[in-house]
């Protein structure tokens, strides 16, 4: 009865993670993704050898690839989770002997699950878990203490060097069963299981002058973490979850299969209330962001602002790059949260993601130079020294846009190298042999945008080099529509005027926006509203705004139906 | 069982046969065997590393086949995926033939047919290289953010290369300008950057961290060059930025508001700072001692409007004596090679350990030259103030910072040439009348993946004459302490 019941419970909780990360959570499946460039050489294997956690590395990295395809993203992550699941129940039913601990056995792997929230935690330590919970399953089964010893003696230093510090978790695990298996020999027992945590821990330090890494860094675990300056203490809770797990069968056997479940519902409840702590929703929206821009899918991204104004730095920029994409963030940009001129191309910042989603706006306006250094810093930002095979990918493409083809084509023989790029890669490099990187629609029309006047470009005077990219080529509809809202979002009315001039010289574009400017200008000088470039709508709209800001004042309720001009923008939000 | 014994020798012994057997039928080529790295010609010390090469990308083939034949004895043959030439055969043959050529066959399998190249020839030094090794900082070709990096040491006479110190350790700082005082390893200093930077100096094992700024010189000491005494250290003080190019050609320029030179005083933590090498509309940089110690080459230019004027930022190269029993500047600024007349901009002088010649790179404008297509090594005969460019080991790409072997036979300096990003390091020969050899690409066990597969440039390359010991993890800890050496400014006007 018991059986199915415990494999019922495993495939819910299996279909459950999948549909969590397949439906909710896919763009963070990306940006997993995307932090990491998984080679498929020899060379990349050997390298991982050469440190401990290496191979737990490698394969977390060999699965991240998979992310790139949401679906089977989600199902690796819960079949992992499943295999973890299956694991703890087999330690528990091998110490307890008996099957009605499954419940309570999923404790911890849901602990883990929260844990995955913080978008730091590497699947290498997802692997390293489970390796050591399957090694901890396999050693239970040992039962002369001949084999046991050599388990633990040889075992426990060649786990820590494929998989890295979970090598505590599996002596803590071989220390409950000593403990557990000799009740004749308590002492002895003891003595022996205080030894096994003992040389775990001092492989840890025999190995540590091996490897170019803080001894701290080491017992968290190489690419465990992200960031290799942070301890996550969750890390330790989430192992120590399973020990205890384990630990606490032997008592728990003993009481009736409703306190199996009644612990499950704890569990619950500790994973519930701290639900929104690990998956942050902030975080979670920046990389929603991130990855609706890296996949181009603009119209997605308006929606999204729709939905909920964007209020950060990245998601204000991202929201703009989207309105430009599809012509209309000259009408539309006052719509959303606007942070100044910085929302449409924010400063450098050392911060991976959002230098790619300014990288990003940078290559699709055709400043090259400037889109292939922010890709680049970007890769370089990332805290645990991989590299990215999106940045790689558009380096790539950077560099063969500028001629640089010996450069572009090493970095394509990388993506040669992945699973998921390589046709890609196969596709472009030909585009090089072939002389055809001119008639490619869009690297061809992005050549013909370069501009020829060099200068160091300058972050206090971006809206000139707009002006220079639109003037190279008026039909670059993205700069201008950034040129023509950059002094917009200056509150700089005068250099409106002149940027509108200097567009309508080449380009009949006059957006709403641009009328609302105007027409603002105009009445500021007591000049009357040009009819040809502002509608009559609009003047009334302004009249109107004018009316209600003098006879209501500006913190008037009623301006709010105005909250979308750039009068409100200039007027109000000051 | 002794018949399965003898089966199996003799099948693994026709293995090896087939698998090294002698190309017969080989349709010749009138062509040189397109190679990398391009060993064509090149001078080699008979030290150096087996110059393993394979087919470059566009001339993929099946297999491989060469055999090397000494001018004087010797032969061997190798076959396989890439030439991979056995260490210890490969160093008796290049000793049998020192002062001699070795003949290269190469020959290509493609579609079941061999292809035999026209042979070429590798000629071996009669000088020694009286080096260990080289010593060197791996890092991105990066703009102002940094991954993993470090500063690495590689035995020349094999591929085994080995961490002086990695930022992993660190995590966050940067490493650079690691200088031994000529190619010595017990005396050598090199920078830290971040949050906990310092200059290190260490001397015969004892090492020292000094503060990064010196607040009264209102900067950090960079571009160090040791004083043959190893009592002082030249550096220059840089206030650095960088900016970056718009147009496809270009990528990168550092150029510097102002730069001092001043000279260290190692045994009293004394900054020299002359009024003379201090001028307010001067910028004078890179500063390096002559063999004796009497004199300090350095660069200089006017200074200029930055960012706006940064093509006219041009040095010269200049130089002034050095008292080193006073610890003094002495004598006038005496400029040695006028490059501002000829339009162009002098940086990285660094004299031949003999006193004979002084290498440079020239380039058009600024001092960055690795970020300047242009840039090329020079050489400045000191006997007669003549300099010549090194045509034969320059290219079209970047060639850049550079430094000599301690017996001033060899030199070593990055290039551009292979992708014309990522920077690798070249070494060549050069003969008493200042001729140099084609150089050669330091050599890897798989160079056509290593090189192809890295991500890394190698810069500020020097010699070691034996290997730079160096506990980094020690060093880690006391990178991250607090405790640094302050340093004294004496200002001599």
């Amino acid at each position: 009865m018991m059986n199915w019941k415990k494999y019922i419970l495993m495939l819910l909780f299996g279909i459950a993670v999948f549909c969590f990360w397949a439906f909710g959570h896919r763009a963070v499946l990306s940006y997993q993704e995307q932090m990491q460039m998984f080679q498929t050489t020899s060379t990349y294997l050997w390298e991982h050898l050469s440190w401990p956690g290496g191979i737990a590395t490698y394969i977390g990295e060999f699965l991240t690839q998979f992310y790139n395809n949401y679906w089977i993203g989600a199902a690796i992550i819960s079949i992992l989770l499943m295999l973890m699941y299956w694991a703890t129940a087999q330690l528990c039913k091998q110490i307890a002997s008996t099957d009605k601990l499954y419940p309570f056995a999923l404790g911890p792997v849901l602990i883990m699950m929260l844990y995955m929230g913080d978008i730091n935690v590497m699947p290498s330590f997802i692997v390293a878990v489970l390796c050591a919970l399957l090694s901890a399953v396999w050693f239970f089964c040992l039962k002369h203490y001949i084999t046991q010893g050599v388990g633990v003696l040889i075992g426990l230093p060649v786990f820590y060097w494929l998989f890295g510090p979970t090598s505590l978790l599996l002596a803590l695990l071989m220390s409950i069963k000593i403990f557990v298996s000799y009740p004749k020999h308590r002492v002895g027992a003891a003595v022996i299981s205080v030894f096994i945590a003992a040389y775990a821990v001092a492989w840890i330090f025999l190995d540590s002058t091996m490897v170019n890494h803080p001894i701290d860094y080491q017992f968290v675990g190489i690419n465990y973490y992200r960031i290799p300056t942070v301890c996550p203490v969750m890390e330790f809770i989430v192992e120590a979850c399973f020990v205890a797990v384990v630990a606490l069968s032997i008592y728990i056997e003993r009481t009736s299969s409703y306190v199996s479940w009644g612990l499950l519902l704890v569990w619950g409840l500790i994973c519930a209330s701290n639900w929104s702590k690990f998956y942050d929703s902030k975080t979670l929206e920046l990389i929603d962001y991130d990855y609706l821009v890296r996949t181009g899918k603009w119209e997605a991204i308006i929606k999204k602002a729709e939905k909920q104004q964007p209020d950060l730095p990245m998601s204000v920029a991202a929201t703009n790059l989207a309105l430009g994409m599809t012509g209309q963030l000259g009408d539309r940009a006052f719509q959303f949260y606007q942070n100044g001129a910085e929302g449409l191309l924010p400063p450098f910042q050392r911060e991976s993601n959002s230098m790619w989603v300014t990288a990003e706006a940078y290559f699709q306006l055709g400043l090259v130079n400037t889109a292939q250094r922010f890709y680049f810093e970007g890769m370089e930002a990332i805290p645990n020294y991989r590299k990215s095979v999106r940045c790689i990918k558009r380096l790539a493409e950077t560099n063969m846009i500028n001629g640089q083809y010996e450069v572009a084509k090493k970095y394509l023989r990388m993506l040669e190298n992945t699973t998921f790029y390589s046709k890609w890669a196969k596709r472009t490099e030909k585009l090089i042999a072939d002389n055809a990187v001119d008639a490619h629609p869009l690297y061809g029309r992005m050549r013909r945008s370069h501009l020829q006047e060099d200068f160091l470009f300058s972050e206090t005077e971006r809206d000139k080099v707009l002006g220079q990219l639109f003037l190279k080529n008026p039909q670059n509809s993205l700069a201008m529509q950034y040129l023509l809202v950059y002094p917009m979002l200056e509150r700089n009315i005068p250099k409106l005027m002149q940027y509108a001039q200097v567009v309508q010289e080449h380009v009949a574009y006059n957006p709403l926006h641009c009328q609302q400017g105007i027409a603002l200008h105009a009445v500021q000088n007591q000049q009357s509203i040009p009819d040809g470039l502002v509608p009559a709508a609009v003047t009334d709209h302004l009249r109107r705004f004018a009316k209600t800001m003098t006879e209501q004042g500006k913190s008037s309720p009623a301006l709010d139906q105005f909250r979308s001009t750039l009068w409100h923008y200039l007027l109000i939000n000051e | 069982m002794k018949l399965v014994t003898y089966i199996l020798l003799l099948t693994s012994a026709l293995l090896i046969t087939a698998c090294t057997s002698r190309v017969h039928e080989a349709k010749s080529v009138e062509a040189l065997p397109p190679i990398f790295p391009d060993y064509v010609d090149v001078t080699v010390p008979a030290e150096i590393a087996p110059l393993n090469f394979a087919f470059d990308f566009d001339h993929e083939h099946d297999k491989m086949d060469v055999v090397i034949k000494g001018s004087k004895t010797g032969e061997l043959h190798i076959q396989g995926n890439y030439a991979n030439f056995p260490i210890k055969q490969w160093h008796q043959l290049l000793e049998e033939n020192r002062g001699g050529d070795l003949t290269v066959t190469v020959c290509g399998k493609r579609d079941g047919k061999w292809l035999k190249y026209q042979d070429f020839k590798i000629h071996v030094s009669a000088d020694p290289l009286n080096e260990w090794g080289l010593t060197y900082r791996r890092i991105a070709p990066g703009y102002e953010v940094y991954s993993k990096m470090g500063i690495y040491q590689r035995d020349l006479s094999n591929f085994d290369e080995f961490a002086i110190i990695e930022n992993t350790l660190t995590q966050g700082q940067c490493y650079n300008c690691h200088t031994a005082n000529r190619t010595n390893p017990d005396q050598f200093v090199f920078h830290v950057r971040g949050n906990h930077g310092a200059t290190m100096i260490q001397q015969n094992g004892e090492h020292e961290w000094l503060k990064a700024v010196n607040d009264s010189l209102g900067g950090a000491m960079v571009y160090p060059y040791w004083h043959p005494s190893g009592r002082y250290i030249a550096f220059s003080t840089n206030q650095t930025r960088q900016g970056f190019h718009v147009v496809p050609d270009e990528r990168i320029e550092v150029f510097d508001l102002s730069s001092d030179v001043l000279v260290y005083d190692i045994g009293k933590h004394e900054i020299l700072l002359d009024s003379l090498l201090s001028r307010k509309d001067v910028s004078e940089n890179c500063p390096v001692f002559s063999p004796d110690g009497r004199t300090i080459y350095f660069t200089q230019c006017t200074q200029k409007s930055y960012p706006l004027e940064f093509k006219d930022e041009k040095y010269n190269l200049c130089r002034i004596g050095f008292d080193p029993e006073q610890g003094k500047i002495v004598g006038k600024i005496d400029t040695l090679f006028n490059a501002v007349d000829m339009g162009k901009s002098v940086t990285w002088p660094k004299p031949s350990y003999d006193g004979r010649f002084l290498m440079f790179t020239l380039l058009d404008y600024g001092y960055f030259s690795i970020w300047h297509k242009e840039s090329d090594q020079w050489l400045l005969d000191l006997a007669t103030g003549e300099a010549h460019p090194l045509t034969d080991a320059n290219s079209d790409d970047a060639d850049s910072f550079h430094n000599w072997s301690a017996d001033s036979r060899w030199f070593v300096f990055t290039s551009r040439r292979g992708d014309g990003l990522y920077s690798r390091l070249y070494l060549a020969a050069i003969d008493e009348n200042g001729n140099p050899t084609k150089p050669f690409l330091l050599p890897q066990k798989n160079p056509l993946e290593y090189y192809d597969q890295t991500l890394y440039s190698f810069n500020t390359p020097d010699f070691t004459s034996a290997k730079v010991d160096f506990d980094a993890h020690k060093a880690a800890t006391e990178i991250l302490s607090p405790e640094r050496i302050p340093t004294q400014l004496i200002v001599n006007n």
